[in-house]
């Protein structure tokens, strides 16, 4: 196509003999036969001569067949519409690392676009040419003012920069891309195509279909760099309680391939495994697995990371940070019985029927002072499993009950130090009352005392270590607001229903509580250390929990209290509530915080909610209270330490009992926003959760520069793929400006033209002159 | 000082024991932490043919399992302040009997949903017989719309101590119980092979009665029913549990190997 000529802009040769192919191919049939024909009649002559006349004669006859072909010259003046070439910058944080020379990589892309910018400012009445940084999205920016571009994006998708240009523009005003990158893609082509492997077909399909020619500018070759860095971690965001979990992650390693890496896995900053690489030639990613099993309830963070070696290109990415969610999936519970009973009886039957509960019995049916009447196996009698319950299983309960238990005949008083350190270690752990619990189980020397809320006498009296005389438990002031013994919302009828429930048949025989015990309940008579006797008493022992009942006589108060006329609910409650108390169950705080999500990054709003309840669960309207935003430093964490305070947020709730609080992050950290309220006055409670703020985004996790990847879209689209930066930019083709409409038209025959006949004549003159002269007519 | 037969046996009994058995009642709370059946007292003239038949089971409760018991059965009226204290009560006779009044009815209706269990025994050698029919009468109007069905040869009840059929008894009039089942339990049991003919024994030790067909054994057999009802009546299906329990410990991965 001619671009320009004269007053037209636009022109080319068009054929008006109407010849059909048919005719063209005889055409040029005959032709060549005539040029053989001719060949062979000549072959008399020397070889230069007969070429010559030969030669002659093949001009002749194209000569003649473009006369019948009769060319012609088309002349248009057109309107056209210019389409669209984007430049697209990468302006994410991998363009901030050096190459192997002494610029960065997005000082290369500013070098190559000032070249392309010499270009793309020439007048062109095809292209319009725009310019884009991306990362995680685009940004319109100026081609002249690429400089002011920052390359701080927490990712680079370049599909997606791809696939928004084509949406933006519509693909049929598009003449082509430019892609200036280090192809460090995090987004949806990374995950579609490895690291030497070639273009998908999806990806394939897309770039083939834009139709347009992409091409791309490398900011940085591969082998430049030496760096380890995290790659992927995979892992759940939430997992169970005592549940082992697994966690992988890939190590990326550059420019190292000898020696070992430990990688680190710590929680809340503390190291809880540690794996060891050993790096091979040719391997740059390594995939590690820990397991693990999370012991406590909420969230927690964690982090992987590994030491920087030197000539690292960048430290950042040696360590990443994740939140687990630990949640319960039914609660675990171990209930050994000294002795069957109908206390016994009820709790099973209580126990059996939540649907929540995964329960382990073990129930002295017989023991060896009992006669056996019988041969083994006409009984269905077991052994007690002392060793596995005690000692190899025991970590896997929520929480254990001993009813009425004394470990004095199953040779395990060697397993008590593992109820101890289960309890300090975060298991929840209750003692009810009987002849053979307390100190007439023999526990007062042991290290279940430890973690029991009340002291023990160390006599052996068996009389005084019981009392079998009726009573009726006394609530304590705290026991009228705990939540185990709160069996009725309002205060009075709470008290004026534990005044009515049945006595219990009598009590084990303990000391005062502990100092840091809570004492719910107390004998109306019997006194230790001058106050009333605990009967009823919870502790915090460690991570864990422990609660102590000295009688065995609760069945009462569902079977009596139903026979008397009343109901099980005061059973059901008060047991229900104690596992819950006991387990930490976050579900029984009065006081709760959620927060939307686990991980945010510096500048995002974060979005909490306080939740307040009233005893009864029903939302608390109009509580003041405050919520406190808490922040550590990540690279010191130490588990239990809240750091400094960071903001403060009187609150009061509304008809929802909730209060919605925002607020933008600063900074990186590890976060806790505490929420403490007075649902009832001089008692306050509170919650806390905890989350993450970090950088977002894979983008150091591999900084290995893929010029493949980016030659790989070029190829599929047509365009080409250099280094920058290249000089001038090349040769770049896009594609042509659309014709809108054809102002004027001209055609001009060629054929017609006399000195294409004369040029026929003279050829046709000079081949027949030389033959005769060389003796050929 | 005259000894009789039965303090002969417990004295015996208790030396046997040892002294982890005596220190067993001398350390025990209030005398209703200990396990009892109540024998329900209606209008029969033989609400109780069998007066030393439930003793016998208890001394055998204290002698053979880790139970804590009273020695003599607590003769109970259907009415709520009777019923309050005894979860397990039996129901013997040999014929059949009155209804029973509204007031007794939603007593043992009441006591039934509060967990407790009522063991019916027939002493009348017959399977439809007419204290059957009376006995299904009562739980037609405690337990509307429930009635006495077969009990599974496979059910905790059989093996919840020892391993037993439903056979046993002094008498074989069937080869198995029947009962009602309420919240995931039974709360009736009912026995036609009169079980507690064969649990009797005078003051002199004797036994009361003979055991029809299969003697000695069958006697054994029926005592150890006896004992397994009085576990059911405690732990439930807890038998049942054990088998699952190498299961249900493996089941988590709790620590990492």
């Amino acid at each position: 196509m001619l671009r320009a000529f004269g007053d037209y802009n636009e022109g080319e040769f068009l054929f008006l003999g109407n010849w059909g192919p048919p005719f063209l191919w005889l055409f040029g049939a005959i032709a060549l036969a005539l040029i053989v024909l001719t060949w062979l009649d000549l072959s008399a002559l020397p070889l230069r001569r007969r070429v010559v006349l030969v030669g002659l004669r093949g001009l002749t006859l194209v000569a003649a067949i473009t006369l019948l072909l009769e060319p012609a010259l088309e002349l248009k003046h057109v309107t056209r519409v210019k389409n669209h070439v984007v430049v697209l910058l990468d302006s994410s944080r991998s363009q901030t690392l050096e190459t192997g020379g002494d610029q960065t990589r997005f000082e290369r892309a500013l070098t190559q676009v000032e070249r392309l910018r010499r270009r793309m400012s020439q007048p062109s009445e095809d292209h319009l040419f725009e310019f884009f940084a991306f990362d995680s999205g685009l940004e319109p920016a100026s081609l002249n003012a690429a400089a002011t571009v920052t390359p701080d994006g927490d990712s680079t998708e370049i599909l997606e920069a791809l696939r928004a240009v084509a949406e933006r523009f519509g693909r049929r005003e598009l003449g082509g891309i430019v892609l200036i990158s280090d192809g460090v893609d995090n987004g949806e082509l990374s995950g579609r195509v490895e690291r030497g492997e070639g273009l998908d077909a999806d990806t394939t399909a897309f770039v083939e279909g834009l139709g347009v020619p992409i091409h791309t500018f490398a900011t940085a070759q591969a082998g430049e760099l030496r760096d380890v860095a995290i790659g992927r971690v995979f892992h759940d965001d939430f997992a169970f309680v005592r549940n082992a979990v697994e966690v992988e992650v890939d190590i990326n390693v550059r420019g190292y391939e000898s020696g070992t890496i430990p990688v680190t896995l710590r929680r809340e900053g503390q190291p809880l495994q540690t794996r060891e690489i050993s790096l091979e030639r040719g391997t740059s990613t390594y995939r590690v697995a820990f397991e693990f099993v999370p012991e406590l309830l909420g969230k927690e963070i964690y982090s992987i990371d590994v030491p920087v070696r030197e000539g690292e290109a960048l430290r950042d990415n040696n360590i990443e940070h994740f939140v687990i969610k630990i949640i319960r999936d039914k609660i675990r519970i171990l209930h050994v019985v000294g002795r069957p009973s109908w206390d016994v009886r009820y709790l099973r039957q209580l126990l059996k029927n939540n649907p929540n509960v995964d329960l382990i019995s073990f129930f002295i049916l017989r023991t060896n002072e009992d006669i056996q009447r019988a041969p083994q196996n006409e009984m269905a009698l077991i052994p007690f499993p002392v060793q596995e319950l005690f000692e190899e299983q025991l970590g896997s309960f929520d929480l254990v009950i001993l009813q009425n238990f004394t470990f004095r005949p199953y040779r395990m008083r060697q397993y008590l130090p593992n109820l101890r350190d289960y309890v300090y270690g975060g298991g929840g752990f209750m003692m009810v009352g009987g002849e053979q619990s307390f100190a007439s189980g023999g526990y007062a020397q042991t290290e279940v005392l430890d973690v029991l809320p009340v002291d023990l006498p160390g006599g052996t009296a068996v009389d005084s270590l019981v009392d079998p005389s009726d009573f009726r438990p006394q609530l304590t002031r705290a026991g009228q607001l705990h939540p185990i013994t709160r069996l009725e919302f309002d205060r009075g009828s709470n008290q004026e229903l534990w005044e009515t429930l049945p006595e219990m048949p009598g009590t084990n025989i303990v000391l005062e509580a502990r100092n840091d015990a809570t004492v719910l309940a107390t004998h109306p008579n019997l006194r230790a250390g001058g106050d009333p006797m605990p009967v009823l008493a919870v502790r915090e022992v460690g991570e864990g929990r422990s609660l102590a009942m000295t009688f065995d006589g609760s069945w009462k108060w569902n079977f009596s209290h139903v026979v008397d006329g009343g109901n099980s609910r005061p059973y059901t409650s008060f047991w229900n509530s104690a596992i819950r108390w006991l387990i930490r169950d976050p579900a029984l705080n009065l006081v709760q915080v959620e927060i939307a999500a686990e991980v945010y990054s510096p500048g995002e709003e974060v979005a909490a909610v306080v939740r307040v309840y009233n005893p009864d669960y029903s939302p608390a309207d109009a509580v003041s209270g405050v919520a406190r935003v808490w922040r550590r430093d990540l690279e010191t964490l130490v588990p239990g330490q809240r750091g400094d305070l960071v903001s403060e947020h009187p609150f009061t709730t509304d008809a929802r009992g909730r209060f919605d609080l925002r607020f933008d992050l600063a900074d990186t950290g590890a976060y806790a926003v505490e929420a403490v309220a007075e649902v009832e006055a001089g008692v306050p409670l509170s919650d806390e959760e905890i989350f993450l703020g970090v950088v977002r985004g894979g983008e150091f996790r591999d900084i290995e520069p893929r010029p493949e990847l980016l030659q790989a879209l070029s190829e599929a689209s047509g365009g080409r793929a250099r280094i920058a930066p290249a000089r001038g930019g090349g040769r770049l083709d896009f594609a042509p400006a659309r014709v809108e409409q054809v102002d004027r038209r001209k055609v001009i025959d060629i054929w017609s033209a006399p000195w294409l006949l004369l040029a026929f004549v003279v050829i046709l003159g000079l081949e027949w002159g030389l033959r005769r002269r060389w003796g050929r007519l | 000082m005259s000894v009789t037969r039965r303090q002969f046996v417990i004295a015996g009994a208790t030396m046997v024991m040892g002294a982890g058995s005596a220190a067993r009642g001398a350390m025990a709370f209030g005398e209703e932490s200990r396990f009892n059946f109540g024998l329900l007292r209606y209008d029969s003239p033989t609400w109780n043919p069998r007066p030393n038949a439930i003793s016998r089971l208890l001394l055998e409760l204290e002698l053979s399992t880790s139970l804590l018991i009273e020695t003599d059965a607590r003769p109970v009226n259907a009415d709520l302040e009777d019923l309050v204290d005894c979860p397990l009560i039996v129901l013997a006779g040999d014929r059949g009997f009155e209804p029973w009044s509204t007031g007794e009815r939603e007593a043992l209706a009441t006591w039934i949903r509060a967990g407790g269990l009522l063991l019916v025994d027939s002493s009348e050698g017959r399977a439809d017989g007419e204290f059957y029919r009376s006995v299904q009468r009562e739980i037609d109007a405690i337990m509307p719309g429930e009635s006495l069905a077969r009990v599974n040869r496979d059910h905790v009840v059989f093996k919840s101590f020892y391993l037993c059929d439903g056979s046993e008894g002094r008498v074989v009039v069937e080869n198995y119980m029947e009962g009602v089942e309420f919240d995931g339990r039974y709360a009736i049991l009912y026995s036609h092979n009169d079980l507690m003919g064969a649990w009797a024994r005078d003051d002199f030790g004797n036994y009361e009665f003979q055991v029809h067909p299969g003697g000695e054994r069958q006697r054994t057999m029926t005592m150890r029913l006896g004992v397994n009802i009085a576990m059911y009546a405690l732990c439930l299906d807890y038998k049942e549990d054990q088998v699952h329990v190498p299961f249900i410990l493996r089941r988590r991965r709790w620590r990492v190997e």
